[in-house]
């Protein structure tokens, strides 16, 4: 089975999250109005960091921008990449991999950005309804939909200056779920789902606000086409070369370089044995 | 099960004594030799018989008031087949034995498809070919073969004179109908020339196009200046007739850069004019006191049928309710009317893969022509139903009577007893009915889950033992892995019924369709006779 992780936001009970693949550090993840959160990182042991205390002045839940450390331990073998989720209004947009990233609308469209061709295709809810595709919106924005925190058991908060990160613990669909929830930003801090030594954890590493200008840099400038109309362009260069690729997700990693060539599930370079 | 279709003796229909071993329980009788004691299939055959000796051919030119051209975008005789199968089961029974609405139309021909420059030809130059009676090529709408796709300077006297144009210079009412955009390539052929289908907009012009001035398929439209223009106009493609900077009442933005609003221009260049966008208001629409009536329902393409709602801003009218009013408005000019009506989503299921919601459009086109044949007359009205090309999508295995067109080949076991278990492939895997050979195969989200989503492209042979294949989001299997299914190359029917429906006959080349409604509406005389 394949499955593909360009989209894949957050798997909840899904174990066989096939290894997702980062080339390369997201393009605007070093800017200086960023705050580090990176030294903090174990539960209960966060610091009341002055870095911190920008996420409370400067950034709201509807426009920011955060970077999560993505890790997949199965056994000894460890798979890391980055995601960054940018909220802006009614937009969420995720971005794994300089090929593409992709962006969730409140009203269920979806559009999928191709930079280096400076190219989007939009999909609309009966498209991915035709293509079998479900989703679910408030954990496309949240990274964990509401309905999944309302099973976990509530535990003790963690009160900070400017942060408060409420604690949740549970089991769901056999898998033991840690979640550590930054109330301020509607977002997860620390998220662990694990079965015996298998185990995905999503770390927040970094968060910043987003404005309308930076979002716009974003999404700007592309030539839009229809999904439903992709089947009738093979004489366009953009979806000629994407039939060739299947969009830079079909073959047996789903992955592939700029130039085409397919990335292999084994061996890649983010892989730590 | 097909037993009790097989075995209805007609004995007492036909008032035979029902005696002995002569046949009359629905064998051939005891001896094998009595051949008119029959049962209810041979009946049945004989009375189509009859009812095809019983029809009348009217071979007289100009005999057709009106014409009504149905497409069917991507509706294959493979699609025809399984929407049938499909809707008989929805009823209720065990499909086979269904008629789709124009499947009961007496006349029948194939067409080959292919484009002047293509084998496996494309809606563009297949829509040209039916509307102006001359092949072209791939992606050019109602120009000549001597035109380069996307080259503006090319198109120099390359235009092609099409019925919708002919039937408005000869007075007649006009109307182009599509669930897809009205600027997609079936109904912009019906009123626009231009040698690349994508120019939609004028956001979509190249400088090469803007120097040399072509215009855009929308603008085109607006420009339309034959007769008394054309009457009606629905469907989606609201987008590029309105600016960018204008949002439509779903909350999407125009696409139009020289800031016109062509709704407005629609609504003052015509008297008794209409525009309409959504389905309430369609439904207030007055045929009697509407001429010009322009109905955009969406900014891109109508929702599929199965997905269609009615109500509200998002709300559309089905592609029956949009045939039957536009006929109203169309019916009032004694000239009679010209009226071209695309199911023009059949073809975007297709290449997502997605059976179901192609053969659930391909039923909203059988009820669209049903309301068309009961709104018309035979004697008067020439109506066609074809398609404009088909697509890689394939009926396979060896089924039971009535099994789940959607669903997963039970066979018949060595009795031909309808089997318990799935058949199965070398591998011992299920495999559905219905498939393609290209396309973007099985969706790996075999149990749905909100916890998932993902567009994986996956060919070939998957584990269907848990999976709901008749579920509509169920996306079939697919041999050669791509991005999109694509076109097929097989030829495609013409159904047919009216004045000049005989013509359509054996298989004949595309551009056929359109000489065939010029002889019977003889659209070329009479607007040569009104210039
Ligand atoms: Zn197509």
């Amino acid at each position: 089975m394949k499955y593909s992780l360009l989209s894949a936001a957050l798997l909840v009970g899904f174990v066989q999250v096939v290894s997702a693949h980062s080339t390369s550090v997201l393009s605007t993840s070093e800017q200086s109005t960023s705050v580090s959160a990176e030294q903090a990182q174990q539960p209960r042991s966060i610091e009341p960091a002055t870095k911190l205390e920008l996420v409370c002045t400067g950034v709201m839940p509807h426009q920011l921008s955060a970077t999560y450390e993505v890790s997949q331990t199965r056994g000894v073998h460890v798979t890391k990449h980055q995601l960054q989720l940018t909220r802006y209004q009614d937009t969420a947009i995720y971005q794994r991999s300089p090929q593409s990233f992709e962006a969730w609308q409140h009203n269920g469209e979806y559009v999928r950005y191709f930079p280096m061709d400076k190219r989007s295709v939009s999909y609309r809810p009966s498209d991915l309804l035709s293509l079998n595709i479900s989703y679910d919106l408030e954990q496309v924005f949240h990274l964990v939909s509401p309905q999944i925190r309302s099973k976990l058991k509530q535990a003790d908060n963690i009160q900070h200056t400017c942060l408060t990160v409420e604690s949740f613990r549970g089991e769901l669909k056999g898998q033991e779920v840690s979640l550590q929830w930054a109330t301020s930003l509607d977002l997860p801090y620390q998220l662990t789902i694990g079965q015996g030594d298998q185990q995905l954890t999503y770390q927040l590493a970094e968060v910043k606000p987003v404005t309308q200008a930076d979002f716009k840099a974003l999404t700007t400038g592309y030539k839009d086409i229809d999904f439903a109309d992709v089947g009738d362009s093979e004489s366009d260069p953009f979806i000629a070369k994407m039939i060739t690729q299947g969009f830079i997700q079909h073959g047996s990693s789903g992955f592939y370089t700029s130039d085409g060539q397919q990335i292999t599930g084994n061996g890649h370079s983010s892989h730590s044995h | 099960m097909n037993k009790k279709l097989l075995v209805l003796s007609m004995a007492a229909t036909l008032g035979l004594a029902a005696c002995g071993n002569d046949g009359d329980n629905g064998s051939n009788g005891s001896d094998g030799k009595d051949w008119t004691a029959v049962n209810q299939w041979y009946v049945d055959g004989q009375k189509r018989v009859t009812q095809a000796a019983d029809i009348s051919i009217n071979n007289q030119a100009g005999a057709a008031k009106n014409i009504i051209l149905f497409v069917g975008d991507g509706m294959g005789v493979s699609t025809v087949t399984a929407a049938r199968i499909l809707d008989g089961q929805l009823k209720g029974n065990t499909g086979e034995e269904n008629s789709l609405s124009f499947e009961t139309l007496p006349h029948l021909g194939l067409a080959k498809t292919y484009n002047v420059n293509g084998q496996t030809p494309d809606s563009a130059g297949t829509m040209t070919a039916m509307v102006t009676g001359v092949k072209t090529d791939v992606g050019v709408l109602s120009q000549a073969e001597g035109v380069t796709r996307g080259n503006c300077a090319s198109t120099q006297g390359q235009d092609l004179m099409t019925s919708i144009e002919l039937a408005s210079i000869a007075g007649m009412s006009t109307g182009v109908i599509s669930t897809a955009r009205v600027t997609h390539a079936t109904p912009a052929a019906a009123y626009a020339h231009s040698p690349e289908r994508d120019w939609e907009s004028d956001a979509d012009l190249t400088a090469e196009a803007v120097t040399n001035g072509c215009k855009d398929i929308a603008a085109q439209l607006l420009d339309y200046s034959y007769g008394s223009g054309i009457n009606v106009v629905m469907g989606g493609g609201r987008r590029a007739f309105i600016p960018n900077t204008m949002t439509d009442p779903e909350g999407k933005n125009g696409k139009r850069l020289d800031g016109r609003d062509l709704t407005s221009e629609w609504t003052a260049k015509y008297t008794n004019s209409a525009y309409v966008a959504d389905r309430d208001s369609f439904l207030a629409l007055d045929p009697t006191t509407t001429d010009h009536a322009l109905g955009l329902f969406n900014s891109s393409h109508m929702e599929y049928d199965y997905d269609r709602i009615t109500d509200g801003a998002a709300g559309e009218p089905s592609l029956a309710e949009m045939t039957a009013k536009s006929i109203d408005i169309l019916k009032k000019n004694d000239k009679g009317f010209v009226l071209i009506i695309e199911a023009g989503r059949i073809d975007h299921a297709h290449h997502a893969g997605n059976a179901a919601r192609a053969l659930h459009d391909t039923i909203a086109l059988s009820e669209a022509v049903r309301v068309a044949m009961e709104k018309t007359s035979t004697k008067d009205t020439l109506l066609m139903v074809t398609a404009d090309h088909s697509h890689v999508f394939t009926i396979a295995g060896y089924p039971t009577r009535g099994n789940p067109i959607l669903g997963l080949v039970k066979g018949n076991d060595s009795s031909g007893i309808s089997a318990v278990t799935n058949s199965t492939d070398a591998n011992g895997m299920p495999y559905t009915t219905v498939g393609y050979t290209n396309g973007r195969g099985y969706a790996a989200l075999d149990n749905g889950g909100d916890e998932r989503y993902g567009l994986p492209i996956a060919a070939g042979r998957f584990d269907l033992n848990y999976v709901d294949t008749q579920s509509a989001g169920f996306h079939q299997e697919a041999l050669v892995p791509l991005e999109s299914e694509t076109h097929a190359g097989e030829d495609v029917g013409i159904f047919a019924s009216g004045p000049g429906a005989h013509l359509v006959q054996g298989t004949v080349e595309q551009n056929h369709i359109f000489h065939v409604i010029n002889h019977a509406a003889n659209l070329v005389i009479k607007a040569e006779a009104a210039l």
